[in-house]
């Protein structure tokens, strides 16, 4: 896991070490650059000094929490402290959204297999990995926001800030929830009818209806129970999906989350945010991958590693 | 003698059997999926290279008078907030949707076969170096690292295909590499090793043939997340430079119109939605009628 965190740090330090321009003549208005504020600023960036030392610095001051933002000069991991919780909130909800859902209209679909309503199952997930989040994003706030006045577009209090108030704030929280989660309830869909239609088959089905269980009992505690394990390993590959999707979301819905900071940063080539928002999200991930594999392990007394 | 025991074996090592590629080919053609899948595809390719004679207007000619005209007879999909035919942009937003997805997933599929196959096949470090290599790039999210790079390096059209195209290399390295762990302990791969066959002549004579069905089914898969990637580029302005319209480019164009010109974003969204459908079916049927046994799993 450390050599995977210093492999990814490594390679988005050298995405931007290697970025055309000199950081110095950025920062600084042309006109009022000379010699002698060159130098300087070359000396307090740092420039001066070789790559690998360069790049250990930046670590070293990115993980003590010293790195701070080209633009707004204030801490990185302030900046992103800020920002966390709202995007931690949207995040959370939005796999609730998709689990939840995923898995009631893949029980449906399994427990009527090549019905109407397993083939509009079918389409609702087909539609859910095909549609452009930002597109989906942007019809939703059309009608339900331009349209109907049902729910409001944008205007959004940072969560976690001294006035916000969960409960006015949560229709902001609706649409944003619903698009970012409409992917993960379409893997989850295919993923629950799939292994309930395998689990359906299997002999201890037979025996629980054989011995006069409810079909609801056997649906729920024999056949879901056993086919929910595989959902376990979405676990794993989800969170790169919804990173890349609060990216998008947060800028369609101007929530004041990562994505959003993320994005600032890009246009403003303000590249320690960049650097840092991109290394944790990688952290992120590859601690969602260790929690799916131990899950996964718990889950299942079968799998043994090591 | 040793020559006719190679050519034999390397015959056999092969597998291509005529009868089963017919039942393929039957299969493919009997599959709803993949006949409207590829019916959509189809037509879509065929608008993307005839669209100088499809689209009844110039994509670019704007007719400032009649902004924000709705649809219409004349204009069916409306006219922007440049009074540009919503239609014409739609039907020229396809080359880029169509080319930027099919040439990155190129791209991702040569390097992912290259090291998928190098790696399954060497075993050992190098399997070891390249899968940690895999590791670090599928753990970095990739349209946050695409955002980047488009950002710092520009946007030419072969710039993005490129950038693209790699970001989503490990996935198909990952397929590639557990194909082929499956397919050493076969006969036909240890008979070649024991004539002596030099591992480049097996890779490309033994291994790859018998990958192609996987390889197919997961760039089809590709092709869509691909277009998607590009489209959301552009809607932050960092997809194909103007002045080819994109899909992405107009759902963004109309995002402060969409009190007063609901078409200028709906259109394009629509037609992107339309050709991911398209290549996620053409996916998914194709992995039923090849690999009936993973057909669900993504």
């Amino acid at each position: 896991m450390i050599p995977l965190v210093i492999g990814v740090s490594a390679l988005s330090y050298a995405i931007i070490v290697f970025a055309p321009g000199d950081p110095a003549t950025l920062l600084v208005d042309r006109e009022q650059m000379t010699a002698e504020t060159y130098t300087a600023m070359r000396v307090e960036l740092g420039l001066d000094d070789n790559g690998a030392v360069r790049y250990l610095k930046t670590m070293r001051s990115l993980f003590t929490g010293e790195l701070r933002s080209f633009r707004t000069k204030q801490r990185v991991i302030d900046a992103i402290g800020e920002r966390v919780p709202t995007t931690l909130t949207i995040g959370i909800l939005s796999i609730l959204f998709g689990l939840i859902f995923g898995t009631v209209i893949g029980i449906v679909q399994a427990t009527r297999p090549y019905s109407r309503l397993d083939d509009l199952g079918t389409v609702v997930s087909l539609t859910g990995f095909s549609i452009p989040h930002f597109w989906f994003a942007l019809m939703l706030i059309m009608l339900f926001g331009v349209r109907l006045h049902w729910l409001p577009v944008s205007g959004i209090r940072p969560i976690g800030a001294s006035d916000y108030n969960p409960v006015a704030m949560a229709p902001y929280l609706v649409m944003p929830t619903v698009v970012l989660g409409t992917g993960l309830l379409a893997y989850v869909a295919r993923f629950v009818r799939s292994s309930m239609l395998e689990a359906l088959n299997q002999d201890y089905i037979r025996t629980a209806r054989a011995k006069g269980l409810r079909e609801r009992i056997v649906l729920v505690r024999h056949a879901l129970r056993n086919s929910l394990l595989p959902v376990i390993t979405i676990a794993g590959f989800i969170l790169p999906l919804l990173i890349g999707g609060a990216v998008i979301v947060e800028n369609v819905f101007a929530l004041p989350g990562m994505g959003r900071l993320a994005v600032d940063a890009v246009f403003a080539r303000d590249y320690p945010v960049i650097l840092t928002v991109t290394i944790f999200s990688a952290i992120a991930v590859i601690v969602g991958n260790l929690i799916s594999d131990i899950l996964y392990a718990v889950a299942d007394p079968r799998i043994r590693y090591g | 003698m040793a020559e006719v025991a190679r050519r034999r074996l390397t015959r056999t090592a092969a597998p291509a059997a005529p009868a089963r590629r017919r039942s393929v080919a039957m299969r493919l053609v009997s599959n709803q999926r993949v006949v409207v899948g590829s019916a959509v595809l189809l037509i879509t390719l065929f608008v993307a290279v005839f669209a100088g004679l499809i689209a009844p207007y110039d994509p670019n000619g704007q007719l400032l008078a009649e902004r924000l005209a709705g649809p219409s007879a004349a204009h069916p999909f409306g006219e922007d907030q440049l009074g540009r035919d919503v239609l014409s942009r739609v039907i020229y937003g396809s080359r880029v949707s169509l080319g930027v997805g099919f040439s990155s997933v190129a791209i991702t599929i040569v390097i992912g076969t290259v090291i998928g196959v190098a790696a399954g096949y060497f075993g050992k470090w190098t399997d070891n170096i390249l899968m940690r290599f895999v590791d670090v790039f599928i753990s970095i999210p990739v349209f946050m690292l695409l955002l980047t790079v488009v950002a710092i390096y520009g946007s030419s059209v072969v710039l993005l295909v490129t950038f693209i195209g790699i970001s989503a290399f490990p996935g198909a390295a990952r397929i590639v590499r557990a194909e082929v762990l499956s397919l050493m302990p076969r006969d036909f791969v240890l008979a070649a090793r024991v004539v002596g066959a030099s591992p480049v002549r097996i890779m490309y004579l033994h291994l790859v043939p018998n990958l192609l069905p996987v390889i197919i089914v997961s760039a089809t898969l590709r092709v869509g997340a691909a277009i998607l990637t590009e489209a959301g580029l552009s809607y932050f302005g960092l997809g194909v430079p103007p002045p080819s319209p994109t899909w992405g480019g107009m759902v963004a164009d109309g995002r402060t119109f969409l009190d007063v010109g609901w078409w200028i974003s709906t259109f394009p969204g629509i037609a992107l939605l339309v050709v991911v459908v398209a290549t996620n079916l053409v996916g998914d049927g194709l992995r039923d009628v090849f690999d009936p046994r993973r057909s669900q799993l993504t």
